[in-house]
């Protein structure tokens, strides 16, 4: 929750009350406050099944400058965590199998249960919605398949292909009839001229047979190499001896063909002599029809060589050859290690007769009407997959599951200021301030005017209110996510969210008294807001807003392809997942209704409530309040509260959505659906004297669906409790009235360093207020005893292993509130809570593993209470003796974990804001004066009175001695000189974390030791005027001589700070 | 405020301020017509009678004759006051400073409470004790009988027993505008 | 509803607390009671308002002024 603490408003508020609540004044108008006055609350809230909390913090001054003019300001200060509820989906879509993926990539064949929709707190890309373990892992988009394409195939079937003729007319034998020269010398291999033929013509030029052409291979080194006719006139052949470079053969329009077999004739014999391993005929086949280069390769190696085989010389007979010579455009016959014409006087010779051929015939490539088939099927497929998976059939009415997501720990801040004017009739109010948060900067400002007349019955107020906001969305930037995901997967690149709203809101109120004890007040606000209204935390699930064509597309793109603008004006935050999206403007009209009724005979006021509220949005709401303030006796006032809230849905509200809307505005926001709350509460005020109320209060609120008015809510699904407990206090700072002679007596007290606590008590009735400060730091080296150590020897004190981070700095500051009450002369009754805020930077140490926490941790929050009285056992003249005895309770945090959720490891000892046991702190105090001078001793211990706290360890105890002496140099200035020893022991047990020790803070054993400081403050008491009574004092503490326990950070020292007042 | 100098003794006239409010309120606020016309309506029919400078001080339930014969001869500052009115708080110890300083010079004062409980305003005196008489009026005839136009309602009377000052509402800087009307009155006779 | 018809309520029921309002400046102990305020916990009032602000869609009517966010 972050909620609006309407400040201004409260003003407003307060100012319509004074002008109300002095309706006697007949002459003055409504006057400011009288006496300055302060207010301190703390609020904790607390949502069912551990959902968000949230503490409240607020604190305010009323300050009255003179009779016509009052400045008030206001502090607030909320921190929140815990889970909030992110989007809800139908649960139809929820759970449904799906294939994990395996850590290596790899889709696994094992099923899990996931929701279809998948909240994506960053970006996310097209490849994570489809392919990455997205909508394509899904089991039931798997199991689509088979009955989409079967489908498909059933209403399409494949294009034939169109017949394509073999490259050759049909099988040729090529029989070297048709020779009719003894000898050519054409080279096959050459570029051929036109009509396909080799250069060259008669004996210069090539056989040609059948459509073939047949020559040598050019050869550079014998301009004369040819091939021979050979044979009988009957059956001729073609001769190859060593005066060529080899048969090559192509065909004539370099088309392509099948070598099937051919009959080689090369027995041994005197022309042909050799039977070596190296000899060897090489038959090469080619894809390419000529090229002129492989006369001057190695007769083995080209580029263009497909196939290839090696007949040892002397086959005589037909030779099959392999399939490797199919469909190959030339062939190349040579013996081994001749691919020119051997200039060695080698010998060898080959006839080759018969040689068959066949026509290639050519599987023809896809037609385009068969790639246009091939991918409308995978298209169509995918799609009808896609279907499967998102239009899952959803029961009309099925109850929607609401999914949570963790609001990481963060604080608002809020602080602003009032200042009205009084005139005669008229009050005018001008106040503003600004909100402070991480992803929502608000300032505003109002005005109004009040005049009062009838007898100062009646009084009306018109008022004008300006806020800008300006909404940024915390958490990993948007940009770095997409750079690290690459544009390969087209990551949802949308900016980061930087924008504004601004509301004007205008008021009206009449106040009318009806009577001496009841009072009306008629109010109307109208309220214009524009900009981003959108909650930039809220997701929706629509059906139908990316289609299973676009995921088709999505999945698809190539990389950087998707415009994902024109897929979806939304923002994808995952599948079927948007963030939400309200209208830009939203009206709201309210008008409300209060009646005060006091009941004398009860000694009770009646407060009735009632606000009618519509808006453009078109929510109607009604509000009904009931509030009886019970005076009881001894200045106690009992309260009880009961509060009806109903609101009717948002036009564009659905828990999920089944189909996309023209307008592409939805909300789930549970707070826009149409739902009932019902809450009720008690609180108890008691006031001391005049000045001093304390307030404590506990309330609680059930949100349901079915607590509509008129009934037609949300369902259960989003139902949930929350309870509101509340402390406050309210100082009248000049109530004392005539009690000026009792500050006057406290404070005749010696004066005391700011660092020392109860040490004197009050007198009789005595009530005392003071607020304490103390900012503590620690910085620089670590030591060890009073050695200082080097990072690398800090790395030896995290025990068993070594340690990887240590810290560089540490600051706590701790806020005390202390209320003091004499019930009698001796007694005094003290009342201690605090918070506490810690700061602590981690660094690695070099050359360690890389620190898995290294950075900064912050902690804060409620500290312990302390709680218990003062007595002062010994008084001669200015001489006393306070013996004290405080408990401490256990309130504060002890568990703390980085950002305080149970999978962060847990923080330092230091950084604890408890002890988490019950403790005991005794104290004996001296005081004593002379003249200007002022003087005293306290010695102080803590005992824990456990073993050990839930988390499995207790502080260990303590005790302080501390004397000090100083002088008044002034009526109100007094300067302070203190020495103070302090012994801490040792953590005792250990704090139970699963991870491994990481720094040295970590360890119980490097906790605590002996310390001396040496203080020097300063103490100033307003003596008179309106503030008189009241001390501040600050005091700077110097650390003098340290022994740690183990390895510790050094101190820097402490400041100690102090405000009080007594009455 | 303090209304002008003392008229002519035993003449009563009306309270000024009941002719004011008669103005049309339109003249120091700009309101709509119908604001204006629903003010003149809601404004009270008919004004209780006002103790004004020059009147006698009117008898009532609290102040008896007896108790006014014993300030005879004196000034007197009668201050109607109440617990809930801060203006009436702040002025009482002034009051009571005066007092002391002129009570040689023939000043006296006398309070009247109006709290419906008593015990509130003990409660209040017993933190801010005053030396001169408060008188408790609970049920208000007193405040009736003057027509106390505010609270408070400080009125002077003279040694003759006749209101010379009406003072409603206080504010700091009234006080040394009292203090100069509280010396004029003092200077003046008893017996002209 | 009209405007003119809320202006003519607006004062008609004015006009209805008028008649029975005449109290005297003597008179308004009660009134003056802390309990008897509109907001007698300013601060309190501003607590819940943060609550219901940030948990219901309502907002205005009394406390029409303000800043900050509704989030979450």
């Amino acid at each position: 929750m972050a909620a609006a603490a309407t400040e201004s408003s409260r003003a407003l508020f307060a100012l319509t009350t004074a002008a109300l609540a002095l309706p006697g004044m007949r002459a003055a108008a409504a006057l400011p406050a009288s006496e300055p006055s302060a207010t301190a609350q703390f609020g904790y809230y607390q949502e069912s099944d551990s959902r968000m909390r949230v503490e409240v913090w607020h604190g305010d001054l009323v300050l009255p400058y003179h009779d016509r003019f009052e400045l008030s300001v206001s502090f607030d200060r909320d921190t929140y965590s815990g889970a909030t509820p992110a989007y809800s989906l139908p649960t139809a879509m929820t759970n449904r199998p799906k294939y994990a993926q395996n850590d290596d990539g790899s889709p696994a064949s094992a099923l899990s249960l996931a929701d279809v929709v998948t909240a994506a707190s960053q970006g996310v890309t097209a490849g994570e919605l489809t392919i990455l373990g997205g909508l394509n892992a899904y089991k039931e988009f798997v199991d689509a398949r088979a009955a989409a394409e079967a489908a498909f195939l059933a209403a399409n079937p494949r294009p034939l292909s169109p017949p394509v003729p073999p490259t050759l007319p049909g099988p040729v034998s090529l029989d070297f009839q048709g020779m009719a020269l003894g000898s050519y010398a054409g080279a096959a291999n050459a570029t051929p001229v036109a009509g396909g033929a080799c250069p060259g013509l008669g004996a210069l030029g090539c056989y040609g047979e059948d459509g073939m052409v047949i020559g040598i291979v050019a050869d550079a080194t014998n301009p004369i190499a040819h091939l021979h006719r050979v044979g009988p006139a009957a059956n001729r052949a073609l001769g190859y001896h060593a005066d060529s470079s080899g048969i090559y053969v192509r065909a004539l329009d370099g088309a392509a063909f099948n070598l099937d077999s051919l009959l080689l004739h090369a027995p041994i014999s005197g022309a042909n002599p050799d039977a070596g391993a190296d000899d060897v005929w090489e038959i090469l086949g080619f894809d390419t029809a000529a090229d002129p280069t492989l006369g001057a390769g190695n007769g083995v190696d080209y580029a263009t060589r497909v196939a290839r085989l090696s007949i040892a010389n002397g086959y005589d007979g037909t030779l099959n050859l392999p399939a490797a010579f199919d469909n190959i455009r030339a062939f190349w016959i040579h013996y081994r290690g001749y691919p020119q014409t051997p200039a060695d006087g080698k010998d060898f010779e080959l006839r080759l007769d018969d040689v068959a051929l066949s026509g290639v015939q050519a599987t023809p490539g896809d037609t385009p009407a068969q790639l246009a088939w091939a991918a409308a099927l995978e298209r169509s497929v995918a799609i009808a997959q896609f279907q499967a998976v998102l239009d899952r059939a959803v029961p009309s009415g099925d109850r929607p599951v609401q999914r949570f997501q963790t609001q990481p720990r963060e604080s608002r801040t809020q602080p602003s200021l009032n200042a009205r004017w009084f005139f005669d009739d008229t009050t005018l109010r001008v106040g503003g301030g600004v909100s402070d948060e991480p992803d929502f900067e608000s300032s505003f400002g109002s005005f109004d005017v009040t005049r009062e007349f009838n007898e100062r019955l009646t009084s009306i107020t018109l008022g004008y209110g300006y806020t800008r906001n300006r909404i940024s969305r915390s958490g990993v930037d948007h940009a770095g996510h997409a750079q690290a995901h690459g544009e390969e997967h087209n990551a949802t690149d949308y900016p980061a969210l930087d924008a504004h709203s601004e509301y004007h809101t205008v008021t009206a109120s009449l106040g009318q008294v009806l009577a001496k004890d009841r009072l009306l007040q008629v109010s109307g606000s109208y309220t214009h807001q524009s900009g981003y209204l959108s909650n930039p935390y809220k997701f929706v699930y629509v059906r139908g807003e990316i289609t299973a064509e676009e995921y088709y597309a999505l999945w698809q793109a190539g990389a950087g392809e998707v415009d994902w603008a024109s897929v979806t004006p939304l923002e994808v935050a995952g599948i079927e997942l948007f963030r939400e999206r309200r209208p830009d403007r939203r009206r709201q009209l309210a008008l409300s209704t209060r009646l005060n009724q006091h009941l004398d005979a009860l000694d009770a006021s009646l407060q009735l409530d009632y606000r009618w509220y519509r808006d453009d949005w078109d929510i109607d709401a009604h509000t009904f309040t009931v509030e009886w303030y019970q005076s009881l006796p001894r200045d106690v006032e009992l309260t009880p509260y009961l509060r009806y809230y109903t609101q009717s849905r948002a036009e564009f509200f659905a828990p999920y959505f089944l189909a996309p809307r023209a307008d592409h505005t939805y909300s789930s926001d549970y707070r826009l659906s149409g739902f009932g709350a019902l809450s009720g509460g008690l609180r108890l005020a008691k006031t001391f004297g005049a000045g001093l109320k304390l307030e404590a209060g506990i309330e609680y609120y059930t949100h349901q669906g079915d607590l509509k008015l008129g009934g037609g809510g949300a369902g259960d699904y989003a139902d949930f409790d929350n309870y509101l407990a509340h402390a406050s206090l309210n100082v009248d700072l000049g109530a004392a009235g005539g009690g000026h002679a009792h500050h006057a007596a406290h404070h005749a007290q010696a004066p005391l360093p700011a660092g020392v606590m109860a040490a004197h008590g009050l007198p009789k009735d005595g009530v005392m207020l003071a607020y304490r400060y103390m900012d503590m730091r620690q910085d620089g080296a670590f030591r060890l005893g009073s050695a200082a150590l080097a990072d690398a020897a800090v790395a030896a004190h995290c025990g068993r292993s070594a340690c990887r981070a240590r810290p560089s700095s540490m600051t706590m500051r701790m806020h005390m509130l202390e209320v003091m009450v004499a019930p009698t002369e001796r007694l005094t009754l003290m009342l201690m809570p605090q918070t506490i805020d810690g700061e602590m930077e981690m660094r690695a140490i070099p050359g360690a593993a890389a620190a898995a926490h290294a950075g900064d941790h912050e902690s804060d929050g409620l500290g312990d209470t302390q709680f218990g009285a003062l007595l002062r056992v010994y008084q001669h003249g200015t001489q006393q003796v306070q013996a004290g005895l405080l408990l401490s309770a256990p309130t504060g945090e002890y568990a703390a974990t980085l950002d305080d959720s149970a999978d962060t490891p847990p923080q330092d000892y230091g950084m604890q804001r408890g002890s988490g046991t019950w403790d005991l702190r005794p104290s004996l105090t001296w005081l004593g004066a002379q003249g200007r001078w002022f003087y005293g001793a306290q010695l102080g211990a803590v005992f824990r009175l456990e073993d050990a706290n839930d988390a499995g360890y207790a502080l260990g105890d303590g005790w302080q001695a501390s004397g000090w002496g100083g002088v008044q140099f002034l009526p109100w200035l007094a300067g302070t000189l203190r020495i103070a020893h302090a012994v801490q022991d040792a953590v005792r047990g250990e704090l139970a974390r699963e991870e491994p020790i990481e720094s040295p803070a970590e360890l119980p054993f490097n906790q605590g030791g002996r310390y001396t400081d040496l203080g020097i403050g300063a103490v100033a008491t307003v003596t008179g005027g309106a503030f008189a009574g009241h001390r501040f004092s600050a005091e700077w503490l110097q650390p003098i001589a340290d022994d740690p326990n183990g390895a510790q950070l050094e101190r820097d020292g402490a400041l100690m700070a102090s405000w009080s007042f007594a009455f | 405020m303090f209304s002008g100098p003392a008229p002519a003794a035993g003449r009563r006239r009306p309270a000024s301020r009941v002719s004011r409010r008669a103005k049309p309120p339109a003249r120091t606020w700009r309101s709509p017509r119908w604001l204006l016309v629903l003010s003149l309506l809601t404004a009270p029919l008919s004004a209780a009678e006002r103790v004004a400078p020059g009147d006698p001080v009117p008898a009532c339930a609290a102040l008896d004759e007896a108790q006014r014969a014993a300030y005879a001869g004196r000034v007197t500052v009668i201050d109607f006051w109440a617990s809930w009115c801060p203006p009436c708080r702040k002025l009482m110890p002034l009051l009571d400073e005066l007092r002391s300083a002129r009570a040689a010079d023939g000043l006296a004062v006398v309070a009247i409470n109006v709290d419906e409980q008593r015990r509130d305003a003990e409660r209040f005196l017993s933190r801010v004790a005053v030396g001169y008489p408060v008188v408790f009026d609970p049920a208000g005839h007193c405040p009736a009988a003057f027509g106390v136009p505010g609270m408070p309602t400080t009125y002077l009377v003279d040694r003759r027993g006749i209101v010379r000052r009406v003072h409603s509402g206080f504010r700091e800087r009234d006080a040394q505008a009292l203090v100069t009307a509280i010396d004029t009155l003092l200077a003046e006779p008893a017996h002209e | 509803m009209s405007e003119r018809a809320v202006r003519v309520a607006f004062v008609l029921s004015c006009l209805a607390l008028a008649a029975c309002a005449q109290v005297e400046p003597w008179q308004r102990g009660t009134l003056a009671r802390r309990d008897m305020q509109l907001t007698p916990d300013p601060a309190l009032a501003a607590l819940r308002d943060h609550l219901h602000v940030s948990k219901e869609a309502a907002q205005g009517g009394h406390r029409g002024l303000g800043g900050g966010c509704g989030c979450n």
